[in-house]
C-alpha cells in the first residue's frame, strides 16, 4: 500500500478569542493518492478551517498534519511553503487570478515557488496542454478582466495544476457560477481524478456536487462523518 | 513566466497606484537631495569666501603688534626668486568716518601696500588709478557702511603704535590717535582683494588701502611692515627657513650701541628687552651684563627728597660704579643726589616709585636703601647710557615736557631738577643691584632694558649668533599657511546641509509616511494575491521581494525624478537664506554648487527609507495566514469589545504617560544642556501618548451598543472603532507634527525679554561697548571717572559701572560665523569683579559652593602630562558643542605674544549671551601670557537705572568717539545672536509646518482608503435612501473628528511642556506665526479630507453591492 499523501492525526483546532469552542475536535483523516470526497456541513462548521489546514495555509491547535510523511509541525516557514507548493494544488471560491498577468503567466505563478525551477519550455507546454484540455486555448493572452467567470474559474484550475499536485484542494470552487459553468467545472475535475489519479477534496455546501464527487464527508461538531 | 516578469506586469497594472508612490518618493529624494545640495552651495560659497579673503596668498608671517623691516621681504623676496610673490604690508585697526555723510565705521582694517600685494589678487595686477604715489581704496563693505563713493574724502583715525604697551610703565601718554584725510580713488572689488582678511570669517571686513610708505609715515614707521604675504607658489617650509635665515637685529628692534668706556650695549626700540632675547644673548656672551633702569618718583631723606630721578639695577659685571660686594638693600648714590639729599654713606633713603596695574591704576611704593657709596657722575661711565629710550621721556628739551605715561607733579620740579636735565639728561642719580631693581620694577614687559656686553661685534655678525638662538615665534611672531586655514575653516565650518536635512525631517518623515501610506493600501489591495501566492507555496519572504522589489524599481526613478525638486528646494533654500533667513548665514553671496557625491547619497538613502518603509508596510499584511488574506477575513481589525475603563490596558496608558510626563515636567534640569531638551521631548511625547490611550478610550466607547442611532455622524465616528489603529495613528501622527512646529518655537528667544535679571543672556548689563582701539583708562576709577567727565555725567550714588574685557586677536567663533574659528577670539575679566557681579546664565559648573560659575576662572586644571601651562576658561555652551565641537575638560591650544603654547581648559559653560563666540579667561593670565596686548576693548556697562546708563552711554561713545568706541544696548546685541537661533527655527517652522501639511494629505489618502473600502456598505445606505451628500458628511465627521482631535492633543501638549519655558520669561512664542501654521493644518487637513470624501464618493455606489 503506498504512503498517504496526507494526514491529520488527532487535529484541533481553535481561536484565541474563544478557546473553549473547538471548530475541530480531535480529528483524523487519512488522504491516498486517487481519493476524492467532498466536506460538506452547515455553514459556520470549520470546513475552510478544516481545508486550510489540510493545504498547511493554517496550523492546528494540537494534533498533527503530515504531508507525504513528513510531520510539518514544526517545520520551517519555507519548508511547509516548499512542501505545499509540490503536493497541493489550490482552488478557491474567487479565482484570485493576477489582474496584470495574462492568463498564461497566472498559471505558470505556481512555478515561481518551486525550489528546482522546472524547464521553462516543458512547463509551458504543459500549461498550453492544459489550456487545450479545458478548451481555453484561444485565451491563452488574454487578461482576467477580458474572460468570463467560469473561464476565469477554469484558468484557476490549471493553475492548481500546472506543478502536477498531488491533491487539489477546492474550496466552494463553484461558488461564484453559474449552474453550467459550475457543471463543467465539477466535471473537469471528476475528470482530472480519474484519468491522472489526482486526490481530490471539494469543500462544498453544494449536496448535487458533493454526491458527483461520489464520496461525502459531513463535519459536525467538529468531526467528519462518512455519509456515503 | 518569472519573478522579474511578474514584477513588472505588476507594475505596469497598478501604475495608478504606483503613481503617487513614485511622487511620494520623489518627494523624499527632492527633500534630501535639497537639504544636502544646500549644505554643498554654503560650503562651496564659503570657499569662494575665503578664496576672495586670501586669493593667491599662501604662507604668511604675522607679526601682531611688532614690525619687521620691508628690508627683510626684500631679501626673502630675492632668495625665493621672481616667480614668486612677497608682499609686506602694514596692518592697523581704526575709525573712518565720512567728511560730508557725517556716518563712521569702526574696526576697520588701515592696511598700507605697495604694488606687491596686488600680485596677490586674483587679477594678479594693479587696479585701476592706485599706480601713482597718493591714493586710497576702500572695500565694498566700507563704501556701503559709510554710503560713500568715489572722490568722497574719508576721515581716517589710526593709533600710532607705541614702542611699547600702553598698560607699560613708562610708556608715555595714551589714546593718542592721529587723523589723516584722503579721498576715495577706487572702490575695489572681490577679484581686486578687496575682501583681504587674516581672520576665518565670512563677513569682509571694512578696509581701507592706502600705498605702505604714507601709512608708515602716519604711524612714525618708516620702512616697517607687521605683515608678510607670500605667493601660494612658496612652500611653507622654504618661507620660513628663508625668513629664519635672514631676519635682522631691526626685526626684532634691538640695536647695538658702542659705549664710549668700550664693550656695547644691547638696547630695544620696545623699550623693555624680551626674556627669551636676555637668555639668548646670555648664551652667546657669557659676559652679558644685563641693566634695569626705571623711573623713581622721589628720592630722598629726612632732610630733602629729590624729585622724577631714574635709577640704574644691574650688576658688577662690565661697570666699575657697582661693586662686587652690593647688596640688595644698598644703593650707590651720585655725588649731585648726595649733595641735594644730604645724604652720606650709611644713610637710609627712601625712593618711591609707581607700579601700573591693570587699566593704567598707579600705585606709588615706597623701598627703603642705606646708602654704600657716593660717587660723581661723569666718571667711571656713569652716564645717560645707562637709560633706554623712554618715549615721552628721553628726547624732550626740558623736564617740563615729559610725558611718561604717569602723572608728573610740576610743583616739585625745581630749577635744580631742570639744570641737571640740561647737563645730564636722563642719567640716573642712583645704582642699585640688578636683584633689587628687578624685585622691585620687574613687569609683564619684562626685566632688562639694556644688555652690556664686553663685545657684540657688528650688527650683521650679532644677529647671525642671536639667530642660532632665537626664533622670530619666540618673539609671537607667527607663521601661518593662510591657504590651509582656509582651507581647515571651510572644511570644519557648521554644517548647513545636515541642518537642513534634519529641520526637512518632518518634511522627509511626511513623504515616506505619504508613500508608504500608498504603498501599503496597494498591498493591502492585493491581500488575496498574496494569500494566494503563499497558498501556492511561494514563501513569505518571496513575496515580500517581490513587493521590495517593485518598491525599489519605482524608487530609482522617483529618486531621479526628485533631483530636479531637489534642485527647486535648494534654491528656494538659498534665496530664503539671502532674503527672510538672511540672518543664519550672514555676509554670503551664495552660489549653486553641487556635489555628485551628495546626489548619490540622496539617492540611496531614498531607496534604502523607501524600502524599510514598505518592507515595515508589507510586515503587517504578512502577519496573516494565506486563507485568512484570500478569504478577506484579515481586512478587519474589528473591536475586541468594550471593556469597563478600569479594566483598560488604554486608561492605565494614559495614567501612567501622563503622570511620568507631568513629572519630567517638573524635574530638575541643566538649562540648555540636551538633557533639557530630551526630557522637553520626552514629555511632549509622554502627553501625546497619554492623549492616544485617551483618544483609545473615546474611540471604543463608539463602540458600545446603543438602542438609537443619534446622527449619521455619529454613526460615522463609529466607524473609528473598525480600524482603531489607523484612527489612532491619525491622531497620534497629526499631534506629533503640531507639538513639534508649535513647541519647537518656545526656543525662540528675545533679549529684551527679562534683559535686567543678572542670569539673563546680557548678564543684566544695560549696554555693551565694543572699541576699534583699546581704552586703557580704569573708567571706575576715581581718575579714569574724572579724566573722561565721569563723574560729571554719572554721579556716584548713580552706581553706573562698567566691567571691562580685554581682548586678545582670534576669530569670532560665535553662531555668526559660519567658518569653524582657527583662534578662537580670547577675552580676559578681573575675576574678583566679575565674582561679584555674577552675571550671565551659566548651563554647566562645578557644583562645589567654592568653585563655580565665574569662580571657575580662578580654577587650576591640572597640569601633568602637559609641558606647557594649563589655564580655566569659561565659553558659552553653543559655541562649544555647535562652532568648536568641544566640552568640558577639553582644551584649547594657544600661543603667547612669546611663541610660548598654553591651553585653556574649558571649566564652565555659559548659556547664550552677549560674551558668545569668545573664551573668557581670568586677566591676570590674559596678561601673563599677552603682555603686549594694551587695554579693554569691551565695555559692559551695568546700570540699574535706565536714564543714567543711557547718559552714560552717549558720553562714553562721544567721549571715545576717536577710539572707534560704540556702546549699543546689550539686549540688542544679544538679538543679534538670538537672531540666528531664531531663524533656525524659523526655517524648521516653515519646512516642519509643510510637512504636517503634507501629512494632512496622508490623512486625504486615509479618507479615500477608508471609503473604498466600504464602498458597498455606502451603497447600501444609498440603496436605503441615504443622499450622497449625507453619507459624505457621516464620512467626514468621522476624520473630521480625528483630524481635529490629533490637532488639539498636539497644542495641549505643546501647550503644557512649553510652560515652565514661557513662565521663565526667556522665550517669547510668536503667536502670529504658530496660529497662522496650526490653522493652515487644521484647514488644510480639514479640505483635503472633503476633497478626498467627494472624489471617492464619485460613480455607482450601487455597483459596488453587486461588486462585493
Amino acid at each position: 500500500m503506498s504512503e498517504p499523501i496526507l494526514e491529520l492525526k488527532n487535529v484541533t483546532k481553535w481561536y484565541e478569542s474563544s478557546p473553549e469552542r473547538h471548530i475541530l475536535d480531535h480529528l483524523d483523516l487519512t488522504v491516498s493518492a486517487g481519493d476524492a470526497f467532498a466536506i460538506v456541513g452547515p455553514s459556520g462548521c470549520g470546513k475552510s478551517t478544516l481545508l486550510n489546514l489540510l493545504g498547511t495555509l493554517d496550523a492546528p491547535s494540537s494534533g498533527e498534519v503530515i504531508v507525504s510523511g513528513t510531520p510539518t509541525g514544526g517545520l520551517s516557514e519555507k519548508r511547509i511553503s516548499a512542501l505545499r507548493a509540490e503536493h497541493f494544488g489550490f482552488i478557491f471560491q474567487m479565482h484570485h487570478l493576477l489582474p496584470q498577468c495574462t492568463a498564461l503567466e497566472n498559471v505558470l505563478v505556481p512555478t515561481l515557488a518551486l525550489a528546482d525551477p522546472p524547464d521553462k519550455k516543458e512547463v509551458s507546454d504543459r500549461a498550453r496542454d492544459l489550456f487545450e484540455k479545458v478548451g481555453l486555448e484561444d485565451k491563452i493572452d488574454s487578461r482576467p478582466s477580458q474572460l468570463s467567470g467560469g473561464e476565469r474559474q477554469r484558468v484557476a484550475v490549471i493553475r492548481s495544476l500546472i506543478n502536477q499536485p498531488k491533491l487539489l484542494l477546492a474550496d466552494e470552487p463553484t461558488g461564484a457560477l453559474d449552474e453550467a459553468n459550475a457543471e463543467n467545472l465539477i466535471s473537469l475535475l471528476v475528470d482530472l481524478n480519474k484519468e491522472n489519479g489526482l486526490s481530490l477534496i471539494v469543500v462544498t455546501h453544494d449536496h448535487e456536487i458533493a454526491q458527483s464527487l461520489g464520496s461525502i464527508r459531513t463535519l459536525r461538531n467538529g468531526k467528519l462523518e462518512s455519509t456515503s | 513566466m518569472s519573478f522579474w516578469k511578474l514584477i513588472v506586469n505588476s507594475l505596469r497594472y497598478y501604475r495608478k497606484v504606483n503613481l503617487p508612490v513614485l511622487a511620494g518618493v520623489a518627494l523624499t529624494s527632492a527633500i534630501l537631495s535639497g537639504a544636502l545640495v544646500v549644505g554643498d552651495s554654503v560650503k562651496e560659497s564659503l570657499r569662494r569666501n575665503s578664496a576672495d579673503r586670501i586669493s593667491e596668498t599662501g604662507p604668511a608671517l604675522v607679526g601682531g603688534e611688532r614690525f619687521l623691516t620691508d628690508q627683510l621681504a626684500e631679501k626673502i623676496q630675492s632668495k625665493l626668486g621672481d616667480e614668486h610673490t612677497l608682499a609686506p604690508i602694514l596692518q592697523i585697526e581704526g575709525t573712518v568716518s565720512s567728511r560730508a555723510g557725517g556716518t563712521r565705521a569702526n574696526q576697520v582694517q588701515i592696511i598700507g601696500v605697495d604694488e606687491r600685494f596686488w600680485k596677490l589678487s586674483n587679477k594678479g595686477t594693479t587696479p585701476d588709478k592706485l599706480d601713482t604715489d597718493r591714493w586710497m581704496a576702500v572695500n565694498q563693505p566700507l563704501a556701503d557702511r559709510l554710503n560713500s563713493g568715489i572722490d568722497d574724502t574719508l576721515i581716517v583715525r589710526v593709533e600710532i603704535p607705541g614702542a611699547i604697551s600702553k598698560d607699560a610703565p613708562l610708556s608715555g601718554e595714551s589714546e593718542q590717535t592721529t587723523p589723516f584725510t584722503e579721498k576715495i580713488t577706487a572702490i575695489l572689488s572681490t577679484d581686486d582683494f578687496g575682501h583681504y582678511s587674516l581672520r576665518s570669517e565670512q563677513i569682509p571686513p571694512a578696509t581701507i588701502f592706502i600705498p605702505i610708505r604714507r601709512l608708515q609715515e602716519i604711524l612714525e614707521l618708516p620702512g616697517s611692515a607687521n605683515v608678510f604675504l607670500g605667493s601660494n607658489s612658496i612652500n611653507e617650509a622654504d618661507f620660513e627657513k628663508a625668513i629664519e635665515a635672514d631676519w635682522s637685529l631691526k626685526d626684532i628692534a634691538l640695536g647695538i650701541t658702542p659705549l664710549p668706556e668700550g664693550g656695547d650695549q644691547i638696547l630695544s626700540g620696545r623699550v623693555f628687552i624680551d626674556e627669551k632675547v636676555v637668555t639668548a644673548v646670555s648664551k652667546i656672551s657669557k659676559d652679558a651684563s644685563p641693566v634695569l633702569t626705571y623711573l623713581a618718583n622721589d628720592i630722598g631723606t629726612e632732610k630733602s627728597t629729590t624729585p622724577y630721578s631714574m635709577i640704574a639695577g644691574t650688576g658688577p659685571e662690565l661697570n666699575t660704579i657697582i661693586g662686587p660686594n652690593l647688596k640688595k638693600d644698598e644703593i650707590i648714590i651720585s655725588q649731585w643726589l648726595a649733595e641735594d639729599t644730604g645724604a652720606v654713606i650709611g644713610d637710609e633713603i627712601t625712593v618711591a616709585y609707581n607700579v601700573v596695574e591693570s587699566g593704567r591704576k598707579l600705585t606709588e611704593q615706597t623701598t627703603k636703601f642705606t646708602v654704600a657709596s657716593i660717587a660723581p657722575i661723569g666718571e667711571n661711565a656713569w652716564d645717560q647710557s645707562w637709560t633706554p629710550n623712554f618715549p615721552g621721556i628721553f628726547d624732550v628739551e626740558d623736564l617740563d615736557e615729559w610725558e611718561p605715561g604717569i602723572p608728573i607733579d610740576q610743583d616739585k620740579i625745581r630749577d635744580k631738577d631742570e639744570l641737571f636735565w640740561d647737563t645730564y639728561r636722563a642719567t640716573p642719580k642712583a645704582f642699585i643691584s640688578l636683584e633689587a631693581s628687578r624685585e622691585l620694577w620687574s613687569n609683564r614687559f619684562g626685566n632688562t632694558t639694556a644688555i652690556r656686553l664686553s663685545g657684540a661685534g657688528d650688527d650683521a655678525e650679532f644677529a647671525n649668533k642671536l639667530r642660532q638662538e632665537l626664533s622670530l615665534t619666540d618673539l609671537g611672531i607667527s607663521y601661518r599657511n593662510l591657504a590651509v586655514e582656509a582651507d581647515q575653516a571651510v572644511a570644519n565650518s557648521f554644517d548647513f546641509g545636515q541642518l537642513f536635512a534634519y529641520m526637512s525631517f518632518f518634511l522627509i518623515i511626511s513623504a515616506l509616511v505619504l508613500a508608504g501610506l500608498i504603498f501599503l493600501f496597494g498591498i493591502e489591495q492585493r491581500r488575496n494575491q498574496i494569500g494566494l501566492l503563499l497558498a501556492l507555496g511561494l514563501t513569505k519572504s518571496k513575496v515580500r521581494r517581490l513587493f521590495i522589489s517593485e518598491a525599489l524599481l519605482l524608487s530609482i526613478p522617483g529618486s531621479l525624478l526628485g533631483l530636479l525638486g531637489g534642485y527647486l528646494y535648494t534654491r528656494l533654500a538659498l534665496g530664503g537664506m539671502s532674503g527672510a533667513w538672511k540672518d543664519a548665514a550672514a555676509g554670503i553671496q551664495f552660489v549653486y554648487f553641487v556635489r555628485p557625491v551628495s546626489l548619490a547619497i540622496a539617492i540611496g538613502l531614498t531607496v534604502f527609507f523607501t524600502l524599510i518603509t514598505v518592507w515595515l508596510a508589507s510586515r503587517k499584511v504578512m502577519r496573516f495566514h494565506p486563507g485568512e488574506l484570500i478569504t478577506g477575513s484579515s481586512d478587519d481589525e474589528g473591536s475586541s469589545g468594550i471593556r469597563p475603563i478600569k479594566k483598560s490596558k488604554a486608561f492605565y496608558g494614559a495614567i501612567v504617560s501622563l503622570l511620568v510626563g507631568i513629572g519630567l515636567l517638573f524635574a530638575p534640569k541643566d538649562p540648555g544642556t540636551m538633557t533639557e531638551q530630551g526630557l522637553f521631548f520626552g514629555v511632549g511625547f509622554l502627553l501625546t501618548l497619554a492623549g492616544v490611550f485617551l483618544g483609545s478610550l473615546i474611540i471604543s466607547r463608539f463602540a458600545k451598543p446603543t438602542d438609537q442611532l443619534k446622527s449619521l455622524g455619529a454613526l460615522g465616528r463609529q466607524h473609528t472603532v473598525r480600524r482603531r489603529g489607523r484612527s489612532l495613528a491619525v491622531i497620534g501622527l497629526m499631534a506629533s507634527g503640531v507639538f513639534m512646529v508649535t513647541a519647537i518655537n518656545s526656543f525662540r528667544l528675545d533679549g529684551e525679554r527679562g534683559a535686567n535679571r543678572r542670569e539673563a543672556g546680557t548678564g543684566g548689563f544695560a549696554y555693551v561697548g565694543t572699541s576699534t582701539l583699546p581704552i586703557y583708562e580704569d573708567l571706575n576709577g576715581d581718575q579714569g571717572r574724572e579724566k573722561y567727565g565721569l563723574d560729571k555725567v554719572s554721579p556716584k550714588e548713580d552706581a553706573v559701572s562698567i566691567l571691562p574685557f580685554r581682548v586678545s586677536e582670534g576669530d569670532d567663533a560665535s553662531c555668526l560665523n559660519l567658518n569653524r574659528a582657527q583662534r578662537p577670539r580670547l577675552m580676559a575679566v578681573d575675576p574678583e569683579k566679575i565674582v561679584a557681579i555674577n552675571p550671565f546664565g551659566f548651563t554647566k559648573t562645578a557644583e562645589s559652593d567654592d568653585l563655580r560659575r565665574w569662580q571657575m576662572l580662578r580654577f587650576s586644571p591640572d597640569e601633568e602630562g602637559s609641558d606647557h601651562p594649563v589655564i580655566a576658561g569659561v565659553i558659552d555652551q553653543n559655541t562649544a558643542t555647535y562652532a568648536l565641537k568641544i566640552g568640558i575638560g577639553d582644551r584649547i591650544a594657544y600661543e603667547t605674544s612669546e611663541g610660548q603654547k598654553f591651553d585653556v581648559e574649558i571649566a564652565a559653560f555659559l548659556d547664550t549671551s552677549i560674551l558668545q563666540g569668545n573664551v573668557i579667561i581670568a586677566e591676570d593670565q590674559f596678561i601673563r601670557f599677552f603682555p603686549d596686548s594694551g587695554g579693554y576693548r569691551v565695555l559692559l556697562l551695568d546700570s540699574p537705572e535706565v536714564e543714567p546708563g543711557e547718559k552714560v552711554a552717549q558720553h562714553l561713545t562721544r567721549m571715545f568717539g576717536d577710539r572707534g568706541l560704540e556702546m549699543r544696548p546689550a539686549s540688542e546685541r544679544l538679538n543679534e545672536f538670538n537672531a540666528v537661533q531664531n531663524t533656525y527655527l524659523s526655517i524648521f517652522s516653515t519646512l516642519g509646518g509643510l510637512g504636517v501639511l503634507l501629512g494632512t494629505v496622508g490623512l486625504a489618502i486615509i479618507v479615500g482608503r477608508n471609503v473604498l473600502e466600504r464602498r458597498g456598505q455606502l451603497g447600501v445606505m444609498q440603496a436605503m435612501g441615504f443622499t450622497r451628500q449625507s453619507l459624505a458628511g457621516m464620512v467626514l465627521a468621522e476624520h473630521w473628528f480625528l483630524h481635529c482631535a490629533g490637532v488639539l492633543l498636539g497644542l495641549l501638549a505643546a501647550a503644557v511642556a512649553v510652560y515652565p519655558k514661557l513662565e521663565s520669561g526667556i522665550s517669547s512664542v510668536p503667536l502670529g506665526l504658530l496660529g497662522g501654521i496650526n490653522a493652515a493644518i487644521l484647514i488644510g487637513g480639514l479640505i483635503f479630507c472633503a476633497v478626498a470624501a467627494r472624489f471617492v464618493l464619485r460613480g455607482n455606489l450601487m455597483e459596488s453591492i453587486r461588486r462585493e
